[in-house]
């Protein structure tokens, strides 16, 4: 699996995170990695699960990313500071009136959409007091009137929101070149995160486990499209594994339909690349 | 002798209450009753024995006597208790524990044995202690074996969850069954609007040469697919005419051949046979599935017969169980829905030692019975008793409990032959609770926090409250908490030990307790609130090893003091549920 270009996944305060749509959808689709959606907006943040981009991406998962060679970790604050500080004047003046211009735009908008509100409440106060007092109401009609005209000669309230949300840019891609301070590939140690690596390589998709009471959910295609059939855990090859968690587990994973699936792989004794295969088991609780 | 049976076992639980009757009124009033249910009416089907409130009684395997109450108003009741006192006084009863029962340690199993069957009841009637070594919990594969060879008729509930699971095993297959029959109704009803639209084109009717495969609803028609359409082109040479039905039953999915090798040699046979074998493909063929179709392959068993040669089933209709079309659509019963580990693979093909009926599972005319035995009732005749074979097993948490808590057992050393003092049988828990056991010279010195110690400072925690803990492995616990036992009602908490380090000294060290990951919490959780049960986290805070072993030279009372418990209930909360 040679894609043409590499994934840039940005390394920030320890999580790994991808910011690129088309990199997202590319890992989708040949990676068999979907991440988990953190993105919301960084005032009002969302608090139920609709999330955007970017997305975040297990380490293990990034692990696996690395070895099959489908994409590269960046430290992003690095490169980031580093592409801004650099900047030759030109592109450093480009910048700043781009973050100007932006500014501009969104003090007016939001100044429209402050003197919209007023006219709105103005119209309502007005409408309040007609009512009580019952008077003729064909001024006030007209100013409501012509400030919704107002609002709507200009660019639409809806269009001047997204204008707004570009403040903070999703991504400062534009100005940081993409291989900038790429992190050496990490030769983590190769026991742990090889179940994952072990079902990604196998074309499994993988979301976290949390709600089933593991550590992955093991899903045979894209996550949309099927249930998942494996709830799995991973363990340490010589690591003690309570027989209580493998009770509770296959239970829970029987109870929703699933297989509690287990693996690990024993670490290679000889330091060549040769690394023995990963063993798993499936589980299943027979007296349902 | 059923009813000789049945009162077997209510005299000696006469004997435990009529030790209580002088003092308490209560228990005589419910000793009244049985007399009253004995001769109760035939209309009852199933006879029932004394209530369980009588049998379970007792909350401890000891008595007590209570002086009764004294009512200042009611001056008699001051002369009741007068005279439960002077009776008490003048003629003390025996000293309890009256009955010490007996219990073998058993290395292997890492519990203590009781083998005697009146303190096996005991024990189980008088707080629920220990498990039947071949039953689910209470001991009573005797009765399990007496009600299977038509003995006795009681409740016995290993038997009924073995017959609900093999009436939802049922139930699935007979939606998958269902299910298929509306496929095909459908595919058949296409195929004919197909037909008839060709026919009003042209009458060129091209029958359609691959074979087909029906969806499968098991995993064996699952294996039984072809992996590839080479390997399709290259069996639609041979397979021809052998259609292969879903299996809508257990034994249908067993009689599936199991390659496509077999598959070819049952085309042979086929072959061989062709005067019988209707020669359509199945895909074209569904238009008759409505009607039953002339078994495709009567004789095949023969084959089988030949290069396995025993084949011991003797009633003859027994080996047609490759008349599939048959089977699949008239199988109102399946003998039995579930198999031991020795059973043959396939019930055909190799000796079926211990299929009694296999026949009647294939629905063939001579299945009348239209009930679920998992045993055929009344075939096997018993002249002599059935001997008991189980006893009851105690694990180490329960026996000490038994015999430093309330000192009515006493446990010897099968190696010696000797009864263990409770400090011998103190330090072998200990010394069992890890593992490999530490009993050599050489292993390193029990700890404070071994698992005994913890578990034991809950299990008396709790007994000592009056809750009778049960192990909970089954549901991914340590310990199930039921209020009064395991007959009266569900055990409503699931708990968790946890050893707590919280004492300077282990802080010192730099020892912690289990570092478990929030998957392994929610997993815990959640399996438990599937059966309605509530986790409680128990967390017991291990005393320092230097003033844990200096409490133990006062005795284990005084070490086990210094076991704190603290308790942590823990619940799902999920934002949806819980508006």
């Amino acid at each position: 699996m040679e894609s043409p270009k590499l994934i840039r996944i940005a390394n920030i305060s320890g999580r790994y995170l991808v910011f690129d749509p088309d990199a997202v959808s590319a890992l989708r689709r040949q990676a068999n990695t979907n991440g988990t959606l953190v993105g919301t907006t960084p005032q009002q943040p969302t608090q139920n699960i609709f999330l955007g981009l970017p997305i975040e991406l297990r380490p293990e998962e990034v692990d696996a990313l690395i070895r099959t060679n489908v994409a590269y970790v960046v430290d992003d604050v690095a490169a980031h500071k580093s592409a801004l500080q650099s900047l030759d004047p030109d592109s450093r003046r480009a910048y700043v009136s781009s973050l100007r211009l932006r500014k501009q735009t969104a003090q007016k908008v939001f100044a429209e959409i402050n003197a919209q509100k007023a006219s709105i409440t103005a119209s309502k106060k007005n409408k309040k007091a007609r009512d009580s007092s019952s008077a003729v109401p064909s001024t006030d009609l007209g100013t409501a009137d012509s400030g919704a005209l107002k609002s709507d000669g200009n660019p639409s309230p809806r269009n001047s929101q997204v204008t707004l949300l570009g403040v903070t840019p999703t991504s400062s891609i534009n100005y940081v070149s993409p291989d900038a301070n790429a992190l050496p590939e990490e030769p983590r140690n190769s026991e742990k995160g090889s179940l994952c690596q072990f079902m990604l390589g196998s074309g499994y998709y993988m979301t976290p486990g949390l709600r089933f009471g593991s550590r992955y959910s093991v899903y045979p295609g894209d996550p949309l499209r099927f249930h998942a059939h494996f709830m799995a855990n991973e363990y340490g090859w010589e690591e003690e594994i309570p027989i209580l968690d493998i009770v509770g587990g296959g239970r829970l994973a029987t109870a929703v339909k699933k297989a509690f699936l287990i693996g690990g792989r024993k670490p290679s004794t000889s330091p060549d690349m040769v690394t023995s295969p990963v063993r798993t088991f499936s589980i299943e609780w027979a007296g349902m | 002798m059923a009813e000789m049976q049945v009162q077997t076992e209510p005299p000696s639980i006469g004997k435990a209450s009529a030790e209580l009757q002088p003092n308490s009124a209560a228990p005589a009033q419910a000793q009244a009753k049985p007399p009253s249910d004995a001769p109760a009416p035939a209309a009852q089907q199933q006879k029932r024995g004394p209530s369980i409130h009588q049998i379970y009684a007792l909350p401890a395997p000891i008595r007590t006597f209570p002086l009764p109450t004294f009512y200042p108003n009611n001056p008699i009741s001051l002369f009741h208790v007068a005279y439960a006192w002077l009776g008490q006084v003048f003629r003390p009863p025996p000293a309890e524990p009256a009955v010490i029962h007996h219990g073998v340690w058993s290395e292997t199993t890492i519990s203590v044995h009781i083998k005697d069957e009146k303190s096996m009841r005991a024990l189980w009637e008088q707080g629920f202690y220990g498990k039947g070594n071949l039953s689910r919990s209470e001991p009573n594969w005797l009765k399990r074996e007496q009600v299977q060879r038509g003995l006795q008729e009681v409740h016995v509930s290993e038997i009924f969850t073995q017959q609900r699971r093999e009436e939802r095993a049922q139930a699935k297959w007979e939606r998958a069954r269902l299910e298929q029959e509306a496929i095909l109704r459908t595919k058949l009803e296409e195929e004919r609007l197909a037909a008839s639209s060709r026919r009003a084109e042209k009458d060129k009717a091209v029958p359609d040469s691959t074979p087909s495969f029906v969806a499968p609803v098991g995993p064996l028609e699952l294996l039984a697919l072809p992996n590839s359409a080479v390997i399709v082109s290259r069996l639609e040479s041979i397979l021809t005419p052998i259609s292969i039905l879903a299996p809508v039953g257990p034994l249908q999915l067993l009689a599936l051949p199991n390659s496509a090798a077999d598959i070819a040699k049952l085309a042979k046979v086929n072959a061989s046979k062709a005067n019988e074998s209707s020669s359509s493909p199945h895909g074209s063929s569904t238009e008759d599935s409505e009607e039953p179709r002339t078994p495709i392959t009567n004789e095949t068993p023969e084959v089988f017969r030949d290069d396995r040669s025993v084949i011991s089933s003797s009633d003859g209709v027994g080996n047609k169980t490759l008349n599939r079309r048959k089977s699949v659509r008239f199988s109102p019963t399946v003998e039995s829905a579930t198999y031991k580990a020795s059973d043959p693979p396939s019930p055909n093909r190799s000796p079926p030692v211990l299929f009694s009926q296999p026949s009647q599972a294939n629905g063939n005319g001579n299945s009348d019975s239209q009930t679920l035995p998992s045993l055929p009732l009344a075939s096997v005749p018993v002249s002599d008793p059935i001997i008991n074979k189980e006893h009851l097993q105690l694990t180490p948490e329960e026996a000490f409990f038994l015999s430093f808590g309330l000192g009515v057992l006493e446990v010897t050393d099968p190696a010696s032959g000797r009864v263990l003092s409770r400090q011998e049988l103190f330090s072998l828990f200990r010394q069992y609770s890890y593992f490999p056991p530490r009993n050599g010279p050489d292993e390193p010195d029990l700890e404070p926090d071994d698992g005994f110690l913890v578990h034991y400072a809950v299990y008396h925690h709790f007994r000592s409250l009056g809750w009778v803990p049960r192990g909970g492995i089954k549901f991914g616990v340590d310990w199930l908490l039921y209020t009064r036992g395991p007959v009266f009602d569900h055990a409503e908490f699931g708990l968790i030990v946890i050893p707590s380090y919280s004492d300077a000294w282990w802080k010192k060290e730099g020892r912690q307790g289990p570092r478990k990951p929030w998957s392994w919490l929610h997993s815990v959780v959640r399996v438990l609130s599937h059966v309605t049960k509530s986790l409680v986290l128990i967390y017991v805070d291990v005393p320092p090893p230097h003033k844990f072993e200096e409490a133990l030279k006062d005795g284990i009372t005084e070490a086990m003091k210094l076991y704190k418990i603290r308790e942590v209930m823990v619940k799902r909360w999920s934002s949806n549920r819980n508006r």
